[in-house]
Parts: structure tokens; C-alpha cells; sequence
């Protein structure tokens, strides 16, 4: 009897400490992410031009997974969020991340493996903050990542990239379109601004 | 008693000479005397780019309270900027403290977008979203003279 009340002590410390090991920091999970970009981008069966939808469907499923484009939507519409329904916070949320996939697809699309350096990472509670710098041929972009636990998991609620900040950005020019104009307007001009990203991109 | 009617009014005119003299001093020395009415938050920067105490903290334009104190984290070697914002105005926990530049070379100052979420700031509370000065000059260079490999 005494055996079986050890090893069962063992088998929960061994749990335990497994759980501790599975608990990742921020910066890994970033690097993570971006090792598997990089594995996408220099796949040679998805290089050819009539793979791209492939290619960009798989990056978009890798940045999904660590990024949180509802707390990014809510964070941009700010004091506009609250007085939405849930089907319009749900349409917002799908167009927003489609606009942001569009500006930065082909900025990702253009990374050919540059070093990323991890500055430093500070964990406040529930926030992180991920200090990366992207070392290009002739200059270093300092980007930070703003990690929150959503659901026990670091989620990327927002991009600070040379000090600028994705959120605010958007923030500030939805305020200003919804200040002077409707939400329709507002989905209105996203979908139009979706519309012409795509065709240029393609 | 004629004589001791010129004299008082003589004091009184003095004495209301010194009492907005007084006034003045304070209003335009922005002394104060008691503790500035509102509550603080703070935030951090990782750079502030010359912001001075007493400076404005502005929502669209409007002032809604002012730099308290600004010191220097030993530990992150981040500055700690202190604000006392109006007790009528509320910040939500996820605005963004940003440090401005009034034109394209004045003032600095702070500028807070205020953000959506319910949870309301209190006494003490912190900003954690902040955008640092942005530096021109740096941002020049590295853009105009950034190419030379």
C-alpha cells in the first residue's frame, strides 16, 4: 500500500513538472511563429506564382494562432466597440484582420530570413512585452510585441514597430471616421480598401 | 477724523495692491499650495524626449491633467512619468499614452487615445500601452542615409 501511495506521488510530480516545461515564454512562442513562416516561405512546392493563395493561406493559419484580432478590433474601435452588436463586433473583427493580412502579406512575404534578434522580454501579469529588432542588409527595425493571456495563452494583441503603434494608428483614424461619419461608412470604406489591396497584391 | 478716514482707505488700497500681487505670483508661478485635485496614473516610456513636469496631458486637444513627476526606473532604466488627470475624466484601462511633439519641432507633451474597455483606471493605476518620443533625427538618418552597406 505504501508503494502505490509513492508512486503516485511521483506520477503527479512528474505531471507537474511536465506542465511547468510546457508553459512557454512569449519570446519562444514568437520564435516559433516565425520559424514557421520562414519553413513556409522557403517551401520550394509553394514557391511558384499559382501557389501563392496556398502559400498565404498557410502564413495566415500560422498568424492566427498567435494573434488576437478580436482584442486587436476592440482595442482599434476603442469607445466604439462597446455599442456594437455581436454580429457587427464579429464582421468587424474578420475585416480588420483581412485589411491587416493585406498590408502586411507582402511585407512578410519579403522576409528572407533575417536575423531576428529578441532583445529582451518582460512579463507584467498577464501582459508581456517581446522587444525584437529585425537586422536588414542597411538599417534595424526595432518591433515589439504586445503579448496578453487570453484564455491561459499569450495572444499578440498589438505591433509597436519603431516606436508606432498598430492599435494606435488605427485607433486614431477610425475615431476619426466615426467621429464625422457612421459605422456603415466606416465597414463600407474597409471593404472597398480590402477590394483594391487585393487586386494589387495578387 | 477726516484725517484717519484718508489713511484707512490708503491701507485698504495697499493692502488689496498686495493681495493681487499675491494672486498673480501664484496664478502665473502655477504654485500650488494644496495637492492638484484628481487622481494618478502612471506610465512608462522608453524615452520622453525633454518632457518637463507640469506639462499637459491632452485627450483630442483638451487638457484633462498634467505631468506630476517623471523619474527613472533603476531596474528597467525606463521613465516612470507620473500624471494627475481630472477626477470627471475617466481612462479606460487600455488607452495609449503617447509622448507628442506640439508642432513639428515645439513642446512635448502626452497625448492619451483613450480605448474601449470597461475596466476604468483608478488612483494609482497604469497606462500600459505607451508610444515613446519619436526621435527625428534618428529617424532620419536611418532613412536617408540608411542604404550605405
Amino acid at each position: 500500500m505504501k508503494y502505490i501511495k509513492v508512486v503516485f506521488a511521483l506520477i503527479v510530480v512528474v505531471f507537474i513538472l511536465e506542465s511547468v516545461a510546457v508553459a512557454e515564454s512569449p519570446d519562444e512562442l514568437l520564435k516559433v511563429v516565425i520559424d514557421k513562416i520562414y519553413t513556409v516561405l522557403k517551401d520550394k512546392t509553394l514557391k511558384s506564382t499559382d501557389k501563392t493563395q496556398e502559400r498565404r493561406k498557410h502564413i495566415r493559419s500560422i498568424i492566427e494562432s498567435r494573434f488576437d484580432f478580436e482584442e486587436m478590433s476592440k482595442r482599434a474601435l476603442a469607445i466604439y466597440w462597446q455599442k456594437r452588436t455581436d454580429a457587427e463586433k464579429k464582421e468587424f473583427t474578420s475585416l480588420f484582420e483581412n485589411l491587416l493580412e493585406n498590408v502586411y502579406i507582402t511585407k512578410i512575404e519579403s522576409y528572407s530570413g533575417e536575423e531576428v534578434l529578441f532583445v529582451e522580454q518582460s512579463i507584467d501579469g498577464d501582459y508581456s512585452t517581446v522587444k525584437t529588432v529585425i537586422m536588414r542588409k542597411a538599417q534595424k527595425i526595432p518591433m515589439d510585441y504586445k503579448l496578453m493571456k487570453i484564455n491561459s495563452e499569450w495572444k499578440v494583441y498589438d505591433v509597436v514597430i519603431e516606436g508606432i503603434s498598430l492599435v494606435n494608428n488605427y485607433r486614431t483614424q477610425f475615431t476619426r471616421i466615426l467621429g464625422s461619419g457612421s459605422y456603415e461608412g466606416l465597414v463600407k470604406t474597409l471593404k472597398e480598401k480590402i477590394t483594391s489591396n487585393e487586386s494589387k497584391t495578387q | 477724523m477726516k484725517r484717519f478716514d484718508i489713511e484707512a482707505t490708503v491701507g485698504l488700497f495697499l493692502f488689496l495692491g498686495i493681495l493681487s500681487m499675491a494672486y498673480l505670483s501664484i496664478k502665473l508661478g502655477d504654485v500650488h499650495f494644496l495637492a492638484e485635485k484628481g487622481y494618478a496614473v502612471t506610465a512608462s516610456f522608453a524615452k520622453t524626449g525633454g518632457l518637463k513636469k507640469g506639462t499637459s496631458v491632452e485627450i483630442a486637444g483638451v487638457e484633462v491633467g498634467k505631468v506630476s513627476d517623471i523619474t527613472l526606473d533603476d531596474k528597467t532604466y525606463q521613465a516612470k512619468v507620473v500624471m494627475v488627470i481630472h477626477k470627471t475624466v475617466n481612462i479606460s484601462e487600455d488607452s495609449i499614452a503617447s509622448v507628442k511633439t506640439k508642432g513639428l519641432l515645439g513642446e512635448k507633451y502626452i497625448q492619451i487615445s483613450p480605448g474601449g474597455a470597461k475596466t476604468i483606471l483608478a488612483d494609482g493605476g497604469k497606462i500600459r500601452e505607451t508610444e515613446s518620443a519619436v526621435d527625428i533625427e534618428e529617424l532620419i538618418s536611418k532613412y536617408a542615409f540608411g542604404d550605405v552597406k
